[in-house]
């Protein structure tokens, strides 16, 4: 018997309708081990390079972990994988909440989508009863009121995940909200426009199905002294969520700022920060599913014209995309934008990276106020901000454009306005700066979704080098010892990306590192739950095997090393002022370290060793013909 | 009063919680300065290269599980702790501080 796994997979064919359940292949799970390394190679098997995102053929993956579903620590998480509408390839995004939790409960593993349902439609799935339903009614309505109309409906014990109006819309900056007014997101990638594509408004899940823990009794009793452990390190983000760190993200110099052009924000920071958001706004914390840390906010502003419900405050890459990239400082805009945005369903990363990019435009006379429907875009305006958050979430006017992403807008403005769409093959960089942090130099540049900060998510063991021994412990530390260092950076970042793609196939949250928790302490909890004996270092060799695959199926769409960069902002100009002034990553040279330490050729594709060397063999055919050694 | 010490600051202090004797009157930095006096591998992770307090950036402190400003009063009986910022991380100078 092998825990933690529910054993089943669901499938539903929109098109006819139809469903069936998969038994779930132990073998497979073994060698992708679940979450989006197991969805990602249902991808690679079934979504070719000639299938269009938005079309029928298009698979949606819902898939949880392992873990999911236990008492292990953050492991409250789920993945949604597809092929990108916005960038043309690989998506995975990822979110918390109970929605994962729910799922594991309901009887399945994963929940995989084709086709396209006739109308809109929902999914209904309780114990292993599964129903589609009609969302006509649902149509249009935000997230919240989604939330609200489908649980008045099947019971309040329902977990939703659906799309808002941005969905609907086939918005390339579209997410997949879940947990109502707790406003957890799958955000990245267009994802929830994929789930627009095929008429499918929500999928809601109920359970009482836990899933087996194999050695229970030894899981708990770790528990017992790593639950108090993480919970005192993390202090912080229990009493200040994610935020907590915005002074200190300006003062490194880490923190974007004026669309990546500037490089202090002091004053700014202080009143943004997580601090002053639990000072005068929160309600109280939010804790995902099995996490002991709570870093969730549930904030309300009362009074004024950013008036908010009582619901989900913002995180920290909202604090930031929606505050010093648009250069605002008033906290209740970015907490009001941040609703908005969960509403419509829309990625907040995304949105402030297409309304800083606007605002760029207007600077530089390329966008009128007529253009903007009358509002004035001039860096950190309020109503330009919630008015352009309206405009994406609606599909109006200006937001119609910037809803395709700022490469898309970028290209139909035309002239220069590529110099400033701060993306990585389509995706907006997340608010975290290479120029402080050199190892995401390559982390960006070689993330399989794009511009992410959670794929290598590397700068975490620059910041806090000694706190991160414990994540790995056999690299060495001088590799991230010092962060502006020219040396190693792209050794750094391979083994990081392999330790997150771990963790996003097991399903954790990456924030329990903090807790001083590592590789050794995720194979143990895997081992006992599952109960199949699996090492730290069989762990990390999937983590490799997965980021391979996932950077595969990228190859057979055509990427390669030419698409491996980084926009001209961060890579040649230095910020200026502040924490990182004058650093700027070995851009280069890391790359050609980092293919050489993945056993890479200098294209950027995997060599045929390595594919073989991690059970890849299926995918030497799909290796372009120049790279086959 | 009470000083507690989350991790890592508890390993630097070589203990969870000291007790300390202040004036009335004395303010929230005036206790810290006091607590880098006392062990000086505080210094390092409460301060910048000039001798300044991080508190707000690099670390917290509250008193009475309240956020504390430097300038707050305190008094006799308050609960004070402090612990670092993970947001934005540990030690801007990175591998300065020991843990």
């Amino acid at each position: 018997m092998v825990g933690g796994y529910a054993g089943k997979i669901l499938e539903i064919d929109l098109t006819t309708r139809s469903l069936h359940e998969t038994p779930l292949d132990y073998d497979e799970a073994r060698k992708y081990l679940g979450g989006s390394g197991l969805a990602a190679k249902v991808l690679y098997d079934r979504v070719g390079p000639e299938v269009d995102p938005l079309s029928p053929e298009n698979l949606l993956i819902f898939m949880a972990g392992p873990l999911t579903g236990t008492p292990a620590p953050t492991s409250g998480r789920h993945a949604v994988v597809t092929k990108s509408p916005a960038t043309g390839i690989f998506a995975e995004s990822d979110s918390g909440g109970t929605w994962g939790q729910a799922l594991k409960w309901a009887g399945y593993d994963g929940i995989i989508i084709s086709g396209k349902a006739s109308s809109p439609t929902y999914l209904w799935v309780k114990d292993g009863d599964v129903r589609i339903r009609d969302a006509s009614h649902l149509w249009g309505k935000d997230s919240y009121e989604t939330d609200d109309i489908i649980k008045s409906s099947v019971g309040e014990r329902a977990v939703v995940a659906c799309i808002g109006p941005a969905g609907e819309r086939l918005c390339k900056l579209a997410a997949i909200m879940n947990d109502g007014y707790d406003g957890r997101t799958t955000g990245r990638a267009g994802v929830g426009a994929v789930m627009g594509s095929k008429n499918l408004k929500a999928i809601a899940v109920e359970g009482s199905r836990k899933p087996s823990i194999v050695r229970r009794g030894e899981l708990l009793e770790n528990l017992k002294t790593i639950i108090p452990q993480i919970k005192e390190y993390m202090v912080a983000m229990t009493k200040f969520g994610t935020g907590n760190g915005i002074v200190a993200t300006e003062a490194s110099g880490d923190m974007p700022i004026k669309n990546w052009r500037q490089g202090s924000f002091v004053e700014g920071a202080g009143v943004t920060s997580g601090q002053y958001m639990a000072e005068h706004y929160l309600v109280r914390n939010y804790h995902c599913a099995s996490c002991p840390i709570g870093c969730g906010r549930v904030i309300k502003v009362e009074n004024g014209p950013y008036k908010t419900a009582e619901g989900a405050g913002p995180e920290y890459e909202t604090l930031t995309a929606l505050g010093a990239l648009c250069l605002n400082d008033n906290l209740e805009v970015i907490m009001l934008g941040n609703e908005l945005c969960n509403r419509y369903g829309v990625d907040t990363i995304s949105a402030g990276a297409a309304i800083a990019f606007a605002m760029e435009a207007y600077e530089k006379g390329m966008i009128s106020q007529e253009d903007a429907g009358g509002l004035d875009l001039r860096w950190g305006n309020p109503e330009a901000i919630i008015g352009l958050i309206h405009q994406i979430g609606k599909g109006e006017g200006l937001g119609l454009l910037l809803g395709e992403g700022v490469r898309i807008a970028s290209e139909r403005l035309g002239g220069l306005a590529p110099e400033w769409a701060i993306h990585v093959k389509g995706l907006e960089c997340a608010m975290h700066d290479p120029r402080a942090y050199h190892s995401m130099a390559t982390g960006y540049a070689t993330g399989n979704r794009g511009g992410c900060h959670l794929q290598s998510a590397s700068y975490l063991w620059e910041r806090g080098p000694q706190a991160f021994k414990t994540a790995i412990p056999t690299m060495p530390f001088e590799w991230y010892e010092d962060r502006h260092g020219l040396e190693n950076k792209g050794k750094l970042t391979v083994n990081c990306q392999n330790l997150m793609s771990v963790m996003d196939s097991l399903k954790l949250c990456k924030f329990v590192f903090n807790g001083r928790v590592g590789i050794e302490n995720f194979a143990n909890w895997t081992s006992c739950i599952t109960g199949l004996d699996i090492s730290a270092d069989e762990l990390m060799e999937a983590g490799e095997r997965l980021y391979n695959l996932k950077r595969m199926y990228n190859v057979r769409h055509g990427i390669s090393r030419k698409d491996d960069t980084l926009p001209s902002r961060i890579l040649s100009h230095k910020r200026g002022t502040g924490g990182s002034a004058e650093f700027l990553p070995k851009f280069g040279e890391q790359l050609s370290e980092y293919y050489d330490a993945r056993g890479w050729t200098e294209e950027g594709i995997p060599a045929e060793e390595t594919l073989r060397r991690l059970g890849l063999d299926f995918a030497v055919k799909h290796l372009p013909v120049a790279a086959r050694i | 009063m009470q000083v507690l010490f989350a991790p890592p600051y508890n390993d630097a202090v070589g203990q969870r919680t000291v007790t300390v004797q202040l004036s009335e009157g004395a303010h929230v930095a005036g206790l810290l300065d006091l607590l880098v006096e006392m062990f000086p591998p505080l210094r390092q992770a409460l301060t910048d290269a000039l001798g300044r307090l991080l508190l707000g950036s690099e670390f917290f402190a509250t008193v009475d599980d309240k956020v504390a400003k430097a300038d707050q009063v305190l008094h006799e009986g308050s609960s004070v702790r402090l612990f670092p910022a993970i947001g934005g991380g540990a030690r801007i100078e990175s591998g300065r501080f020991t843990a």
